[in-house]
Formats: structure tokens, sequence, C-alpha cells
């Protein structure tokens, strides 16, 4: 393993900035953190500290840059025939196309190392740490905080333990790969709609080098006998199972219940058509403005009903005043879901608006990329539930940081931050 | 391309991959990687490899028949 020189202690200090920024201010940071990944490859392309790095370490440098400005480039040009066909998008999406190819970038260079046993635990403690930090700066309280960051934690320790066992901390990784999809895809099939963008894209920012890692793992040389590693065989296939069911588990669990009405296949006022997957379930476009649901929704929008002819989410053709507040409308990640009954559930704000004093966030690609739900949401009777700050502001006395998460209790008190 | 500079390292006195690799100014991982025929080295690697090895270059790498144009 490389051991700590000049341009480590450099970018650790450039990340503990971007940290204290994240942490403050809560803007700026993440584009630090590339800087901070960024600047061993650009000191050693411009010449400097020659000394830092060989001739191998060279050439897999520029094949991985070459390789990360393949998928750039493939990203652009998506982006560009996405906007041609009338996609608006916003920075976020070319933010996430570069956080692709800073991904190639950082797995064709661990790759062309070619050592299992550095690879593995090397991603798997990147992706710990960069879930536990993104964890931490959820916030929230003590006992939330906590349920935040366990889960990058664990990976972190996964990947200390895979140092010893590989082809275990392999295994479970490609186990836990394969739950998370299987969730994911279920909750996609039975809500009737595809994952929304950002889940999508946080999903393949996690789980391919997740999915390298475990493949590099499971092919990581068996130790040599007589040698002080621990038996795999019974641990590896205990806590197979137990990710297996864990991860069933919750998958079962995630499946909403399906009670409601029918889609309003026969009136006058929709256009419904099946998805062509029926398990996708139907949509119906409402031909011009109307009350529905006890709410006035604009010509155009989308409502969606899932497999058991649920009524879980609209979407909106444009930008569009809905129930006094102007929501993100344009494209079908952008789902406005509601109650059975059509009222309310989480939405996305098209600017910055306030609701009932806060000041919550728009509508952003980067937030759901970051598992930082932006979204409004709302309680069954119709009453504010949360939102994220969009500015320092003060709620009932408390200082609310801007970026901070605002959760009122169903009597209209915050919740929390406590 | 055929390498033998695991072999000469051992018939010169048994140097370590790291000990050969400070010698010639590379990583470990370097020399590992030409050890095991994943990378092959540019000519002036080459010339330090067989110097620290008392060699030639010609001694320590050989094309193989599949090699030739």
């Amino acid at each position: 393993m490389r051991k700590p020189d000049t341009i480590f202690w450099m970018a650790s200090a450039i990340s503990a900035v971007a940290v204290a920024l994240a942490v403050t201010v809560d803007d700026g940071w993440l584009l630090l953190m590339v800087g901070a990944y960024l600047l061993r490859p650009t000191l050693l392309a411009m010449g400097l500290f020659p000394a830092l790095a060989d001739e191998r370490e060279m050439l897999n440098q520029y094949r991985a840059g070459n390789a990360a400005f393949g998928v750039l480039a493939l990203g652009v040009v998506a982006l560009t025939i996405a906007a041609m066909g009338g996609t608006p998008l916003d920075s976020g999406f070319l933010i996430a196309v570069l956080l692709l190819a800073l991904m190639t970038r950082a797995l064709t260079r661990l790759v062309l190392d070619g050592d299992a046993m550095i690879i593995g635990p090397r991603i798997l403690l990147a992706i710990g740490g960069f879930l536990a930090l993104f964890g931490f700066l959820e916030g929230g309280e003590p006992g939330a905080l906590l349920s935040h960051v366990v889960p990058g934690a664990s990976i972190i320790v996964l990947g200390v333990a895979a140092r010893r066992w590989p082809r275990a901390a392999g295994a479970i990784v490609l186990v836990i790969v394969a739950a998370l999809l299987w969730q994911f895809i279920g909750t996609s099939v039975s809500a009737g709609r595809p994952l929304p963008t950002g889940t999508a894209m946080a999903m393949t920012l996690i789980l391919i080098p997740a999915v390298v890692a475990g493949a590099v793992l499971l092919r990581a040389p068996a130790r040599e006998p007589g040698s002080d590693s621990a038996p795999t065989g019974t641990g590896t296939s205990a806590g197979v199972a137990l990710l297996v069911v864990a991860a069933l588990a919750a998958a079962s669990s995630a499946v909403p219940d399906s009670v409601g009405a029918q889609p309003p296949s026969a009136d006058p006022r929709f256009e419904c058509k099946s998805r062509k997957n029926a398990a996708f379930g139907t949509d119906c476009r409402l031909t011009k403005s109307d009350t529905v649901y006890g709410r006035q929704l604009p010509g155009g929008a989308v409502l969606h009903y899932d497999s058991a002819g649920v009524y879980v989410f609209y979407s909106l053709y444009r930008n569009e005043t809905v129930g006094g507040l102007e929501l993100a409308g344009g494209h079908d990640g952008i789902s406005q879901e509601v109650y059975p009954d059509g009222a309310a559930q989480a939405l996305w704000l098209a600017r910055p608006q306030e609701i009932e004093g806060v000041p919550c966030r728009a509508f952003s690609i980067l937030g759901e990329l970051f598992q930082r739900t932006e979204r409004a949401k709302f309680y069954p009777n119709g009453r504010f539930r949360s939102c994220r700050s969009a500015q320092d502001t003060t709620i009932q006395g408390r200082l609310i940081k801007k970026g901070r998460n605002v959760e009122f209790d169903a009597t209209g008190n915050v919740k929390s931050p406590g | 391309m055929r390498q033998h500079v695991r072999s000469l390292r051992f018939a010169r006195g048994e140097k370590s991959q790291a000990d050969l690799a400070a010698r010639v100014g590379v990583s470990r991982q370097t020399i590992v990687a030409i050890e095991k025929g994943d990378y092959s080295p540019s000519v002036k690697l080459a010339l330090l490899l067989a110097r620290a090895l008392n060699t030639t270059v010609e001694k320590l790498f050989e094309l193989e028949a599949r090699d030739h144009a």
C-alpha cells in the first residue's frame, strides 16, 4: 500500500476543508472533494513531484483518465440528446455525469493495479467512507445520526475484514448488491413506476464499485496452508444466509399495501393507457385543467395508478402551481407522490418556497443522488411534515441551519433537528 | 515477451522486490507487475534493471515467437 506522501497530505487537507464546509455552510464542498481526488493525477501530469510516480503508475493514470474521458463524453452526448428531446436538465445532471466519470477513473486505476488484496478493500473502504460521511452530513438527532452512519461504518468494517478474509468479504458484498437490486427493483415494480433518475444514479455509483470489489475479492488467491487466517466456510455461509434473510425481509416490507380506487378509465376527462408491462400499472392523462380528488390539477398532468389500481403519484408536463405550491415538472423522474385519496404526500418544489414558515429547498438531482431527500412531505391529514431548509432560519425558537432537514410531528411541533 | 527478472534477482544475491525497486527508482508494485508479465518496462527502466542485476537487457528480456511482427 502506498505510504502517505506530500500529495497525500495536500489532498487530505483539501478533503478536511471540504468536510468543514459541508458541516458549516453546505456549499462547494463536493467540488473540493473532486479537487482533492484529482490533485495527484493533475500534479503528476504536469510533471511536478516526478519522484512520487514511476512510469507504470503514470501509464495507469493516463489509461484511467482516458476511460473517464470516454464516460464523460458519452454522458454529455446522452444529456444532449435528452435535452434535444425536451427534457429539462439542471446542473446536477452534469455533476452526476462528472461523478460517473470519476468513479470510472478510480475503478480503472485500481483494477490496473491488479492486486485483489489492494483493490477490493480499498473500494469497500471508499464506499463505506463516503456513505458514512454523507450519513454524518445528513445530521439529525443523535439516534438518527447513528442510524445514518451505521451502514457506511459497516462497509468500512467489511473492507478491513476483506484484507484477512477476502473471499468471504467478496461473497457478502455480492449478496448485499443482489439484495439491494432485488429490493429496489421489487419496490419499483410494486409502485408501478421506474426508479427516479437520482436513485438510479446513486445505485450506479454505489453498486458498480461494490460489484467490482466483490468480484476481485472472490478471485483473490487462496491463503497458503498453515497461514494464520481464520476458517471462512462456516462464517461465510452464516453471514450470507443472514444477509439474504435480512435483505429479503427488508424488500418484502417495502411493498406497500394495495388499497384504493381503480384508474378513471371511463372518465371522459382522462386518457388512460396501461403501460407495456402490466406490472407497471396505468397512466391517465388529464386532458384539461380540472379538479381531481379535490385538488385542481393542470391539463397534461399524468396520474399514475399501480398494478393494483392505487393512485400513487402524478407528474406535471412543466412546472405548475398546484395547491398553492409551484411544483417541478417536465420529465419522468419527477413524481409528485400522493396518498391513495389524492392528498399530497411528497412533493418536489420547482423553486425554494416557504411552507408554514419553513424556507424549503427546490428539486435537485444532487440532493436525491446523495440520499439527502429534499422533497416537501405532508401527513395524510394534509399537515406539513418536513423539508430541507433552503437557508438559516428560526422555527419555534430553534435555529435551523441551511441544508438541515426540518421535521414536524403530527401536532405541528418541531421534531428534528432536536 | 519473456522476462527473467525474478530468476536473476535470486541469482544475484536474492535481492528483495523492494530492494530492487529502490535501486531502480520504481515502486515494488511495478517490479511485481514486471515479474508477472503484466507490464513491459520502458527502455530506460529495462537498462536500469539490467545494471542493477549485473546483466544485459537481452538476458533479462527476450522476445517470444508471438511477439515477432
